[in-house]
C-alpha cells in the first residue's frame, strides 16, 4: 500500500509517500510520525545544505 | 531472467560468493550471483528471527534487474564503502527496517520504460545517474540524493504526476547529448550544490525539459546558480539563501516566477545574468534587513544589458543594486526602496543621488548592522537608511567620524559612487577593503592623511568620467579601469597601484604619474587608451599593450618608464606616442615590432634585450651607457632583430651591440666607445662626425 502525503511550507510543497506491505503493522500514530521524520529529514537537506 | 533471495543475514554481496543468494525466499544458498537480468529480494527470510544484518557490497558496483527490500523483520543494512549499485529495472527500498551505507554511484539503467524508484526516505549516500537509452523511471516516493547529485543521461526521469515527489540532491544536471526527458510535474526539487551550474541543463541536443508546475530551489549558502546551457522554461525558481555572495542565471530562459531572496546579514548578493531572462508570473526581490543588506543584479558582462521582461514585480523591493539592467513588461518601470543605480540600466525608477556622511566614530566596517555607519548629515545622527548607494556621494567629516586613526573596512563588494576623504588630512584614517573587491562609479577622492590597505581589486566601472585624487597616496591593491568608452582622470601623483588593468577605456594621465607597483603589472583589454598630457606611466614589473590599444601624447609629451628590475613590454605590436624611459635596474626584455616617438635610458649599466625578428621603429634613439657602464644591446635568443628610424642621425655611446639590425633611413652611430660581438648590420661604431666636419663648418668657409 501506499500513502502519499504532501506538507505546504515556506520552502514550498514537500510530497513524498510511504510505501508499505498490505499486511504492516504500523500505528496510525507511527505513520504520522515516520511523514514529520520525512519533512525533518527535507527541511534539515534545504537549511543546512552541504557543500561540494 | 531469474529470482535470486538474499538469505544466512550478514554476508558480503561480491562478485563470488553464493552462500547468500537462494533461488527462493528462505530457500538454500548457493544460487549463482544476481546478473543485470536477475531480481533481487531482501525479505523476513534474509536474516535469522528478527536480528539486524548487513549486507556488503563488494567488489565491482552490484548489478540487477529490480532491488526489492520489502517484508523485513530485522534491520537490514545495505553496506559498501564506495561501491555502487547498478539497476537495471525498479528499486524499492523498505520505509522501515532498511538502512543505507553504501557509498557508491546508484545508475539506473534500465531501457524500457515503467520502472520506478522508491525509496521511501532512505537517501543516497552517491551520486544517482540515470542513464538508459529508451529507459523510464517514476519516483514513487520522494527522492533524496543527500550530499551528492542527480544525472540524467539517457532515458525519462520522471517525479510522478499523481506524487509530484519532492527531490533533493546537489546538483541536478543533465549530461551528454542523448535523448533524455526530465518531467518535474508539480514538484519541489531543492539544489544545494555551492556552484553557478547547480542545475545543469546541459546540450539542449537530445534535451527535454517539462518543468511543470515545479518549484526550484537553489539553496547553498554562498553560491549557485541555473546554467540552462541554452534556454529552458521553468516554473518557479527561488534562490532561496539570505547569505548567499554568488549566484548566476545561464542561459535565456522563461520562468513563471522568479524569486530572490533578501539578504539577513550585511553584504552584497550578485546575481549574474548572462542572457535576456523573461518573467511571466512574478519576479520577487526580496528586501534586505536593511540598506547594507542588499542584491546586485547585473548582467555578466559589463556594458552588455540583459532584458528582464517581468510581468509583475512583488511588493516590497528593497536594496537591490542593478548594472546593465533593462526592465520590459507589465512591471516597467521597477520601482521599490532604495534602488541602486551602477549604470548601464532601464526600466528601472531609482532615488535621486544623494550625500551621505560616515558617522561611525571607531574601527568599523563600511556597512554594519542595526543603526549602520552613515548619517543624512555630517555628525548627525546613524540612520539605517543612509547606506551608501551606487549613484550617491560618501563622506568622510574631517575629524571624530571616525576617530584619527581609525579604520574604516569595506567589508563585501558594494557598488559605491563617490567617496569623498579629502577633508581627512591631520585626522588620519585607513581605508581598508582586505580582498573584497568594490565597484567605484563617481569618483575617489584621498585625502593627504588617507591610508589604504586590501589586495582585492578595485574596479571603476562608472560610464561617465571619473576622476581618481591620489593626493600621493599608495593603492595596495590592484585597479581596474572599466568605465566603458569613458574616461578615468588622475589628480595628483600616485603613490603606487600594484596591477593596473585598462579595459576599454581612457585612462588621462592628466600631466601626472600613475606608477605600479614592483610587483604590478599594466595590462590592457578591449579598445583602450592611454592618454599623457605630459604625464608619466611607470610599470616596474610589466607592461602588455594587447590589440585596441592606443596612447595620445595630448596637450604635452608623456612617457611610459620602465622601472623595477627586470621588467618587460610586451607591446603588441603597436604605437606608442611617448618616450619609453628605460630606468630597469637591471634589464629590460621588449616585445612585438613596436613603435616609440623616443626610446631612451637613464641608468646604465643596462641590458636591453629585444625578441627576436622584431622590429622597434622610432623616431628619436637616445640609448647610451658611460665608461665602464655599458648598455649591452641584444636578441632574445639566436635570431637578429631590427631598429628602425627613418632619417638622421643617431648618436649613442657605450653601447654593447649583437644581432642588431639598425635601418630605416637614418645613420646609426654605436660612438666610438661602443662593442660589437658580431652579427650587427647598420652601426657605425664611430662618433658621429663633429658638426666642424660635417658641413657647416666648411660651407661657412
Amino acid at each position: 500500500m501506499k500513502i502519499d502525503f504532501s506538507f505546504d511550507t515556506q520552502y514550498g510543497k514537500f510530497a513524498d509517500a510511504i510505501v508499505l506491505p498490505d499486511d504492516h503493522t504500523l500505528t496510525d500514530a507511527e505513520i504520522e510520525a515516520m511523514k514529520q521524520q520525512r519533512l525533518d529529514n527535507w527541511i534539515a537537506v534545504l537549511t543546512t545544505p552541504s557543500e561540494e | 531472467m531469474a529470482d535470486r533471495y538474499w538469505r544466512g543475514g550478514t554476508g558480503t554481496w561480491s562478485s563470488t560468493n553464493t552462500a547468500n543468494w537462494s533461488t527462493s525466499s528462505g530457500g538454500s544458498g548457493g544460487a549463482s550471483v544476481p546478473t543485470a537480468a536477475d531480481n533481487v529480494f531482501f525479505d523476513a527470510n534474509s536474516n535469522t528471527g528478527t536480528g539486524a544484518f548487513t549486507v556488503t557490497m563488494a567488489n565491482s558496483p552490484r548489478v540487477c534487474n529490480d532491488f526489492t527490500a520489502s517484508g523485513l523483520d530485522g534491520t537490514m543494512t545495505l553496506a559498501g564503502t564506495s561501491i555502487g549499485l547498478t539497476v537495471s529495472g525498479s528499486l524499492t527500498f523498505q520505509a522501515t527496517n532498511f538502512t543505507r551505507s553504501y557509498t557508491g554511484t546508484t545508475t539506473f539503467n534500465a531501457t524500457t520504460t515503467g520502472k520506478t524508484v522508491t525509496t521511501n526516505g532512505v537517501a543516497f549516500g552517491g551520486s544517482v545517474v540515470f542513464n538508459g537509452v529508451g529507459g523510464g523511471w517514476t519516483l514513487g516516493s520522494a527522492l533524496n540524493a543527500g550530499s551528492n547529485s542527480i544525472t540524467v543521461t539517457n532515458g525519462t526521469f520522471d517525479t510522478s504526476s499523481s506524487g509530484n515527489y519532492a527531490v533533493s540532491c546537489t546538483n541536478f544536471s543533465t549530461a551528454g547529448s542523448g535523448t533524455r526527458t526530465i518531467n518535474f510535474n508539480a514538484s519541489t526539487v531543492t539544489i544545494s550544490a555551492a556552484n553557478t551550474s547547480a542545475f545543469n541543463g546541459g546540450t539542449p541536443t537530445g534535451r527535454t525539459f517539462n518543468a511543470g508546475t515545479s518549484q526550484i530551489n537553489l539553496t547553498n549558502s554562498s553560491t549557485s546558480g541555473i546554467n540552462s546551457g541554452g534556454s529552458l522554461t521553468f516554473y518557479n525558481v527561488s534562490f532561496t539563501s539570505t547569505t548567499a555572495t554568488t549566484l548566476s542565471i545561464t542561459g535565456a530562459n522563461t520562468f513563471n516566477n522568479l524569486t530572490i531572496t533578501g539578504r539577513t546579514s550585511t553584504g552584497i548578493a550578485a546575481v549574474t545574468l548572462s542572457s535576456d531572462q523573461v518573467i511571466n508570473g512574478t519576479l520577487t526581490l526580496g528586501a534586505g534587513t536593511a540598506s547594507a543588506y542588499r542584491t546586485f543584479l547585473a548582467s555578466n558582462t559589463i556594458g552588455t544589458p540583459r532584458t528582464l521582461t517581468v510581468n509583475a514585480l512583488a511588493a516590497g523591493a528593497a536594496d537591490i543594486d542593478f548594472r546593465d539592467i533593462t526592465v520590459t513588461g507589465s512591471a516597467a518601470p521597477l520601482t521599490g526602496t532604495r534602488f541602486g543605480d551602477a549604470k548601464g540600466n532601464s526600466g528601472i525608477t531609482f532615488p535621486a543621488a544623494k550625500t551621505v556622511y560616515y558617522r561611525q566614530t571607531i574601527s568599523t566596517n563600511w556597512a554594519v548592522s542595526g543603526s549602520g555607519s552613515w548619517s543624512a548629515t555630517s555628525g548627525g545622527a546613524l540612520d539605517a537608511t543612509m547606506f551608501p548607494l551606487a549613484q550617491d556621494t560618501a563622506v568622510f567629516p574631517a575629524a571624530t567620524y571616525p576617530a584619527s586613526g581609525n579604520t574604516v573596512t569595506i567589508s563585501a563588494n558594494f557598488n559605491i559612487g563617490t567617496i569623498d576623504m579629502s577633508l581627512r588630512t591631520s585626522n588620519t584614517m585607513t581605508l581598508a577593503t582586505g580582498s573584497t573587491t568594490p565597484q567605484i562609479y563617481g569618483n575617489w577622492i584621498n585625502g593627504t592623511g588617507i591610508t589604504l590597505s586590501g589586495t582585492g581589486e578595485i574596479t571603476f566601472a562608472g560610464r561617465q568620467t571619473q576622476t581618481i585624487t591620489s593626493a600621493g597616496i599608495t593603492f595596495a591593491g590592484s585597479i581596474s579601469l572599466s568605465n566603458l568608452s569613458n574616461t578615468v582622470s588622475i589628480v595628483g601623483n600616485t603613490g603606487s597601484v600594484v596591477d593596473t588593468t585598462l579595459n576599454g577605456c581612457t585612462l588621462d594621465l592628466n600631466g601626472y604619474s600613475w606608477t605600479c607597483s614592483s610587483s604590478g603589472v599594466f595590462s590592457t583589454s578591449g579598445t583602450s587608451n592611454l592618454t599623457f598630457n605630459g604625464g608619466t606611466l611607470q610599470f616596474n614589473n610589466s607592461f602588455t599593450g594587447n590589440t585596441g590599444f592606443t596612447t595620445t601624447q595630448g596637450s604635452s609629451a608623456g612617457k611610459i618608464v620602465a622601472g623595477g628590475s627586470n621588467s618587460t613590454f610586451n607591446g603588441g605590436g603597436l604605437t606608442y606616442n611617448c618616450t619609453l624611459e628605460i630606468s630597469s635596474s637591471t634589464n629590460i626584455t621588449i616585445y612585438g615590432s613596436n613603435t616609440f616617438t623616443t626610446i631612451s635610458n637613464t641608468v646604465s649599466p643596462l641590458e636591453i634585450i629585444f625578441d627576436d625578428l622584431t622590429t622597434t621603429t622610432v623616431t628619436n634613439w637616445n640609448v647610451n651607457g658611460t665608461a665602464g657602464n655599458l648598455i649591452n644591446i641584444h636578441p632574445l635568443g639566436s635570431a637578429p632583430f631590427y631598429l628602425s628610424k627613418a632619417s638622421g642621425v643617431v648618436s649613442s655611446d657605450y653601447l654593447q651591440l649583437s644581432d642588431s639590425n639598425a635601418a630605416g633611413g637614418a645613420t646609426w652611430y654605436a660612438g666610438a666607445n661602443s662593442i660589437s660581438l658580431g652579427g650587427n648590420t647598420g652601426w657605425i661604431f664611430t662618433a658621429p662626425p663633429s658638426a666642424t666636419a660635417t658641413g657647416n663648418f666648411l660651407l661657412f668657409f
